[in-house]
């Protein structure tokens, strides 16, 4: 029966099961029925089953042969148990069996195999493993060969002479072609996803470093942009999935954590993940409607072990601690004391009483050797039905840059329980963060800039200045122009900020007795952020001199905020396979989302008084989101696959007319390996094309209420007077009633690819996207048409395409020595279409970004081009000696064949000076590439990652050229990067300032050795040391081009991390 | 879907119907109207134009684009939003700080129209208001048609033909375009048509408008008129004037310098006062702003009161021309330490600082003052020694009460927006330009500001150094266009005094006008093409808004 042998079903999940149990799984996925007596199994040994996807011949062989059954299919698709057949000399087809082979079977963890396949090789002959991985096999003489089968896993030869005790090691299948990767509001098996989906487990990949949650996708994913985070310890990254389809609303991928959208990244501790799946494609986003334009990551964290017939599993536990010693590896280079002398008094003769005697090296002042600590512990088991989880973490991180700290705590306990033969699954989710960061300043920048001159520390008299110096002030402590002593500022920085988060998901699915194609499942989260900060100018601190009247007096404030989401989904799912080629996998349901905040910032007191210095101000908001959503897998003879999405969201955001969105998508796949004329070809172990449209929408603009008639009361300080009494005022807030949703409409074309037996394989994927109705924060609207000169709108249209590319490799296996490569490469242009609401606009329309400052912008998105574009004036250099000249630049009009001179000098506020360079800041060629190896107990790894064709904006370098080694209003020498030409006129917007900002990185490297069996056979030992942030290829003369905005003004510089990890497992 | 209808739940944030459920509650919106030309916004760090914080308050907006490119102020600092390209005059319309004030007046003109719409008597009935407002509303509706047409009015100076949008479209209309002649029409009828309905001309109430406010409009409308429309409007300017002159209510205050201190607010010469104070109508701009902006901490620590915390100057970034300066007799130049008020001085209006700083330099880079905002040989420099500022604004009471109990954060004194010492000098005027009159009324108009200036004639004072009547020869049209410089420095009005007498692109040049940059060492002014007249349309409101066509030369 050719439909039989074909015919395949999903094991969902690693599982320990009754052989009843196992037919009910074939029943639920198949057409077949199964006819056998009564307690014919009771009292059999249970069969393990991994993931994946297996043959429902060879799940009934492995189900049935150790207990010595056999099966036959009959008509109307029942499948008969028999006793076999004991005699072995009335089976004809039996081989004298005379020689026993006794063995284990494990995988390279040394976990032992249960229910694994052995088999003698050109034989029926074959057993099953028992519990602990044992197995014992008669063969018909010494020198035979054994294939050994376990799904998920590489099957493998074994040639056995003359040896009566065998190990046995299986490889999991690197490629995962089999694994069941997870979608939205389901899962699919990765070889039938339509979609562009990448599937990551932490735990395979190996991990540099585990501060930051985000370093697990670094350069994992093709078209996944990570921007690494700052050195600072509270900085987070950014994500990109092919460099977000808005212009302005928000750009960042949905995350999804254990079905909950809307979650964030850092608040997980890295050790609690299990499973990372990005969605990129519209085809796979579009079940997320509104909030799947810029992509989905959907994170899956641990659960429990599986209770079998309501028996506690005893619980395994696991320790990991992460150390590490952080150094500063740049700065940026200024003048020495003497250096600043010189070139100070050049250019102030007559200034030089303002100089000191000293020779600070402020950068050196500011930094330290960091230090991070982070500890990870979780058990991990079953009570009786129950099987948990429970990890608890705590991290410190002492930054390079003097007080700079975070102190993380998380607990997440996971309770997965179920009931009613388990047709009634429960999985209950907390996830607890408490972060703590103390107050810090930023004094990267201001480090750089400080007069070398100047000396830390100064006493003044009453104690002024706490012990500081203070720039300009006489020996009396009185009238310093600055105050901005950036070791002052870190050391009497005063309070902090505290983060308390708590997520509870609750979520139950049925499978309905008697009806088991349908499954209905109730989602129910709430997650709740309380966020509290307090900030303290101590009396007499140098900024009490300068600030707050110059009185001495200090301050003190607080910040108060609250977020609360809460979500709801209620979704069913129908599985069924018709006529043994018709797999159909339907869902639809229905999902409400509501997100509250709060805030509120107490006046600024002041510390003698509590007299209010500035007063205080509050808030509070909402926005909900109701969804209805289906989807239609249908799977035709495991060859063709058609995927079709609806959702119909409807927003808070959006006037009741413009309030439905609908999001349309369909995708169709095709495994070209299936077929006949590709049966031939040797080692293609699967080839599928996919093919995909879909429409997404966008909704994520800060303004909840952009449609909506209302009005501001004026706060108390911004009354109006008439006669003797002031007014409070109220202002028409502008709206629009017809902003509307943003869409994005996406083409996908993907292929993907395995060769010998999978372990080569790749995916290619070319997309090409159009954005809609962009939705822009404070676009300028026409004037007088509004209560304000700028409203959200909808205002435009962009046009990316991409091309992303992956390749893995397993390069070597052999028992003892695996080595395996994995590289993706993406690229992506984007390119705006439309800036206003009416057509016909001039060709060169554009729309300032990129804020420098106070009213000054170095970017523009402009019609034509890729968004953030630079916008600056251009810059003549001296014909001999290749040096900018001062305060001349190309005038960008000049036009040889007309009049009109070539160079104009420069004024920074001028439009019509600065020229459209053509260049940008978004990343068009992005990639990774990974590495690891092992050699029996010891394992190495190392991942890079890398960026071409963006442009940095050198900011810290435009504003710390010579020019400004006297400061604007002439009161504060501020040192220079020395590198920089000797100009004697702000120069900010020149291009000069402008470089490439290609790199290379090799992140980390990765050594580990693990002890198994350290106690009676159980428990292991890895011990693992490795540096991240190893190296750094770039040209840019900056500390570091990695900046997501293209705009480098000295962020906490990113140090290097000489890191050592134990993880104990028993 | 009830749902999904969420409405604002911030304390800040209300509906139309509890806004205007209340008496109050309209009062708060006018006052709103009102207060768009002194705050930045709603405070709280709220700006009603989102991208521009106090530059874009009105009177610094508008500070930027009347004074500026003139002989009287000069500003050092280049912030990225255009400062130095309105001192050499290259201006264009992308330059931010062109648009700031555009967009100010366009928002004002948008809350002015709101207002009137919800105070239609259907509308108040709806919300069940009417029968206690009714007998205001009348006054309150003339007073937003008042403030719209100003803003009309000051388009059509600055910009000219602009886009023109009414109460009788709904918010979201976008104004069409329509010819400088037209506009100047419609804010000539506004006035016309609210003069009976605004409050009478014997009263008045502090921050608001009467009567009289819009006769003094209509003069400064009429004098400017043939500009505008290029017919001779001379004879309805002399008109209004005389009705200002002669309205008993307001009165030139016996000093000059009360019009521009703390106490401002009981000065009986300010026909429309802007309220500015330091606890209840915080602003960036104004009063707040002219202060702020011409001192230093230096001058507060040497004794010079001003009534700012030493934390409060911006560094002295605003300086004045030495054109402005030379227009006042030599002695009256210097600052002398000795006599911060300018007693001494026999015009009282020359509130000038300069000249030595006192007290210990030694670890200090200033150094004396020049007049000159330029050093011989060097460029145009960020340096506090040059130049001379001013101390004609203080936040300090007519008593001179002093001391840093008294000093504050944020000033309390209030900007005139009319003041009848200008109704004077444009009777005048209008008199010697043949709008009626005559010029014995002229000349006695012109002393009666200078008399005063002078603390002489009616204006005698124990601080008389000499006598500021000028005889009958003295007076034509130009000495008007300095006396007016004099008297009305900083108060926004010198563009257009200068393009009314034909002198502000051509024929008149003052330090680094038309200099191709500030960098330049050469500071001597030239002549500028003669677009430079007007102000472009903003480009983004050419972008945004297909109905405009920008102003010629300026595509």
């Amino acid at each position: 029966d050719i439909a039989f042998s074909q015919q395949k079903v999903t094991i969902n999940e690693d599982q320990m099961v009754t052989i009843d149990k196992v037919f009910e799984i074939i029943k639920k996925q198949t057409d077949y029925r199964f006819i056998y007596p009564k307690k014919l199994f009771e009292n059999k040994p249970k069969l393990q089953l991994k993931k994946g996807i297996i043959k429902v011949e060879d799940l009934l062989r492995l189900s049935l042969i150790s207990n010595d059954l056999s099966f036959e299919l009959s008509e109307n698709n029942n499948i008969i148990i028999k006793t076999a057949k004991k005699s072995k000399n009335t089976n004809a087809s039996v081989i004298v069996q005379e020689i026993q082979i006794t063995g284990n079977i494990k995988d390279i963890n040394g976990v032992p195999l249960i229910g694994a396949n052995i088999i003698e090789k050109g034989t029926t002959n074959g057993v099953v493993s028992d519990f602990d991985g044992n197995f014992s096999i008669k063969v018909s003489n010494a020198n035979v060969t054994l294939i050994a089968s376990y799904i998920g896993f590489i099957t493998k030869e074994i040639i056995v002479s003359d040896e009566k005790n065998i190990t046995i090691i299986l490889d999991e299948d690197a490629s995962k072609l089999d694994e069941v990767v997870i979608i939205g509001y389901g899962q699919v098996r990765k070889k039938d996803a339509t979609g562009a989906v990448v599937s990551i487990k932490p735990e395979e990949n190996n991990r540099g470093s585990a501060t930051k949650t985000t370093d697990l996708l670094l350069g994992k994913v093709a078209g996944l942009q990570i921007t690494m985070p700052s050195g600072s310890p509270s900085s987070d990254g950014t994500i990109r999935i092919r460099q977000g389809a808005s212009l302005n609303a928000s750009n960042s991928p949905l995350i999804v954590v254990d079905g909950i959208a809307g979650e964030s990244f850092n608040q997980l501790n890295s050790d609690d993940i299990e499973n990372i799946t990005v969605l990129k494609d519209a085809s796979s986003t579009a079940i997320y409607g509104s909030r799947g334009a810029n992509g989905v990551i959907i994170v899956t964290t641990k659960r429990g072990k599986a209770s079998f017939d309501g028996k506690s599993v005893s619980p395994s536990f696991n320790y990991r601690g992460d150390f590490s010693i952080n150094k500063n590896i740049k700065t940026l280079d200024v003048y020495n004391a003497d250096e600043f002398r010189t070139e100070f008094l050049k250019r102030y003769p007559d200034l030089g009483s303002v100089l000191g005697d000293s020779d600070t090296d402020w950068q050196k002042e500011i930094y330290r050797l960091g230090f991070t600590q982070k500890h990870t512990f979780s058990a991990t088991g079953a009570l009786p039905y129950v099987p948990y989880r429970v990890s608890l973490g705590y991290q410190s991180d002492k930054g390079t840059i003097k007080n700079s700290k975070k102190d993380l705590a998380t607990v997440a306990i996971n309770l997965s329980p179920s009931f009613l033969n388990d047709h009634l699954k429960a999985n209950i989710t907390f996830k607890e963060t408490y972060r703590n960061v103390p107050e810090s300043s930023s004094p990267v920048e201001s480090a750089a800039f400080m007069d070398p001159t100047a000396p830390v520390y100064a006493t003044y008299p009453n104690n002024m200045g706490l012990g500081y110096y203070m720039f300009g002030a006489d020996e009396m402590g009185t009238l310093p122009t600055d105050t901005s002593n950036p070791v002052a500022s870190i050391n009497l920085a005063r309070g902090e900020s505290k983060n308390y988060r708590t997520a509870t998901n609750f979520k139950l699915s049925y499978n309905i007795h008697g009806f088991e194609d349908l499954t209905l499942t109730a989602n129910l989260g709430i997650t709740a952020n309380d966020y509290s900060s307090s900030r303290n100018v101590l009396d007499n601190s140098p900024s009490t001199w300068g600030g707050y009247g110059g009185t001495g007096i200090g301050i003190y404030s607080s910040n108060d905020s609250y977020s609360k989401i809460s979500i709801q989904e209620y979704y069913a799912n129908y599985k069924h396979t018709f006529a043994d080629i018709h797999a159909l996998d339907v869902t639809f349901g229905h999902t409400y989302e509501k997100y509250y905040s709060r805030y509120e910032n107490s006046p600024v007191l002041m510390n003698d008084n509590d007299e209010v210095y500035e007063i205080g101000s509050s808030g509070a908001s909402e926005r909900a989101l109701m969804s209805y959503f289906g989807r239609a897998n249908y799977n035709l003879n495991d060859r063709y696959l058609f995927t079709f999405t609806m959702r119909a969201d409807a927003s808070s955001r959006f006037a009741p007319e413009t309030r439905w969105g609908y999001f349309p998508s369909g995708a169709f796949a095709w495994k070209l390996n299936e077929e006949k004329f590709l049966e031939n070809i040797d080692n293609l172990s699967s080839l599928k094309l996919r093919l995909s449209y879909g429409q997404t929408g966008q909704q994520d603009i800060n303004n909840n209420y952009a449609y909506q008639a209302s009005y501001r009361s004026s706060t108390d300080d911004s009354r109006y007077r008439f006669g003797d009494v002031f007014y409070t005022t109220y202002r028409p807030n502008a709206f629009d009633r017809n902003i509307q949703w943003e869409v994005t409409s996406t083409y996908n074309y993907g292929l993907d690819w395995g060769i010998s037996n999978n372990r080569i394989y790749g995916s290619l994927d070319i997309y090409k996207r159009f954005t809609d109705n962009l939705l822009m924060e404070d676009v300028r609207v026409s004037a007088g048409s509004n209560f304000s000169d700028t409203l959200d709108q909808n205002i435009g249209e962009m046009e990316s395409n991409g091309v992303e590319f992956s390749l893995g490799a397993i390069l070597l296996r052999t028992d003892d020595l695996e080595w395996s490569v994995n590289a993706n490469f993406a690229y992506n242009n984007s390119k705006i279409k439309k800036l206003t609401v009416y057509d016909g606009a001039p060709e060169d329309t554009y729309i300032k970004t990129g804020s420098i400052g106070s009213s000054r912008y170095s970017q523009i998105h402009k019609v034509g081009n890729t968004p953030y574009t630079y916008f600056l004036a251009k810059q003549v250099y001296d014909d001999e000696t290749g040096k900018p000249l001062d305060g001349v630049f190309y005038n960008p009009n000049y036009d040889a064949s007309v009049s009109g001179s070539e160079e104009f000098v420069y004024d920074d506020a001028n439009d019509s000076n600065k020229f459209d360079t053509g260049k940008s800041s978004l990343v068009p060629y992005y990639g990774g590439l990974s590495t690891s190896a092992r050699y029996k107990d010891w394992d190495f790894g190392l991942n890079c990652h890398f960026a071409f064709g963006q442009y940095v904006f050198w900011e810290t370098a435009s504003r710390g050229s010579n020019e400004s080694l006297y400061d604007s209003y002439g009161l504060n020498p501020k040192n220079s990067l020395d590198n920089t030409p000797e100009w004697s006129q702000e120069h900010r917007f020149s291009d000069y300032w402008l470089h490439k900002g290609d790199y290379f990185k090799l992140d980390n490297i990765t050594v580990g050795y693990t002890m198994s069996e350290l106690i009676k056979d159980a428990g292991s030992l890895r011990l693992s040391c490795g540096v991240q942030n190893v190296l750094m290829l770039t040209k840019y003369p900056g500390i570091d081009p990695e900046v997501y905005s293209g705009i480098d003004g000295s962020s906490y510089p990113r140090p290097r991390m000489f890191m050592f990890t134990a993880n104990l497992k028993f | 879907c009830e749902k999904l209808d969420l409405q604002p739940i911030s304390s800040t944030s209300l509906l139309e119907d509890e806004v205007y459920s209340t008496y109050d509650g309209y009062l708060g919106v006018l006052a709103k109207c009102y207060a768009s030309f002194v705050l930045q916004g709603q405070g709280d760090g709220d700006v009603d134009i989102s991208k521009n914080g106090g530059r874009s308050t009105f009177n610094r907006a508008l500070y930027y684009l009347q004074e500026c490119p003139t002989d009287e102020v000069l500003f050092h600092s280049s912030s990225g939003n255009g400062t130095w390209t309105m001192i050499t005059m290259n201006w264009n319309p992308a330059t931010e700080i062109v648009g700031n004030m555009y967009y100010r007046l366009w928002i004002s003109v948008a809350l002015c129209n709101e207002f009137i719409r919800k105070t239609e008597k259907d509308v108040m009935e709806e919300y069940g208001v009417y029968n206690e407002a009714k007998n205001d509303v009348g006054q309150w509706r003339a007073e937003a048609r008042f403030l719209r047409a100003y803003c009309y009015y000051l388009l059509c100076d600055l910009y000219g033909s602009v886009g023109w949008v009414d109460d009788s479209s709904p918010n979201g209309t976008y104004p069409v375009q329509k010819t400088r002649t037209e506009i100047f029409n419609y804010v000539e009828s506004e006035l016309l048509d609210i003069e009976d309905q605004l409050m009478p001309a014997d009263k008045k109430v502090f921050g608001r408008v009467n009567q009289v406010a819009a006769w003094f409009a209509l003069s400064r409308l009429y004098l400017n008129g043939e500009i505008y429309t290029k017919k001779d409007y001379n004879e309805q300017a002399y008109i209004y004037s005389k009705k200002v002159i002669d309205n008993s209510n307001f009165s030139l205050a016996p000093n000059y310098i009360e019009n521009f201190l703390k106490d401002n607010d009981g000065s009986p010469e300010i026909i429309w006062a802007q309220p500015h104070d330091a606890d209840n109508s915080q602003s960036s701009g104004g009063t707040n702003f002219l202060i702020k902006y011409s001192s230093h901490k230096f001058m507060i620590n040497q004794g010079l009161e001003l009534g700012i915390t030493n934390d409060s100057p911006w560094n002295i970034n605003g300086r004045l021309k030495t054109n402005l300066v030379n227009k006042f007799d030599l002695d009256d130049q210097p600052f002398d330490p000795s006599d911060p008020w300018c007693d001494n001085k026999k015009d009282k209006r020359a509130l000038f600082y300069g000249g030595p700083l006192t007290g210990d330099q030694s670890k200090s880079p200033v150094q004396p003052h020049l007049k000159e905002t330029w050093r011989e040989g060097k460029s145009f420099e960020k340096n506090i020694t040059l130049g001379y500022t001013f101390t004609k604004w203080r936040n300090v009471t007519k008593d001179r009460m002093s001391g840093e109990e008294q000093r504050e954060s944020y000033v309390s004194v209030a900007y005139p927006m009319f003041r009848k010492a200008d109704a004077y000098l444009m009777a005048a005027e209008a008199i010697l330009r043949g709008g009626g009159g005559s010029r014995t009324e002229a000349l006695n108009y012109v002393n009666e500001v200078r008399n005063r200036a002078y603390n002489s004639g009616n204006y005698f004072s124990s601080k008389n150094i000499a006598n500021g009547a000028i005889s009958d020869n003295e007076l034509n049209l130009d000495f008007i266009l300095d006396e007016r410089a004099r008297e009305l420095w900083t108060e926004c009005v010198r563009r257009t005094d200068l393009i009314r007498f034909n002198k502000f692109t051509k024929g008149y040049n003052w330090d680094w006008k038309g200099q191709e940059t500030s960098n330049n060492t050469d500071h001597e002014g030239k002549d500028v093409d003669d677009k430079y007249n007007l102000y472009p349309i903003p480009q983004d409101d050419i972008l945004y808004n297909p109905n405009l066509t920008q102003n010629p030369d300026y595509m």
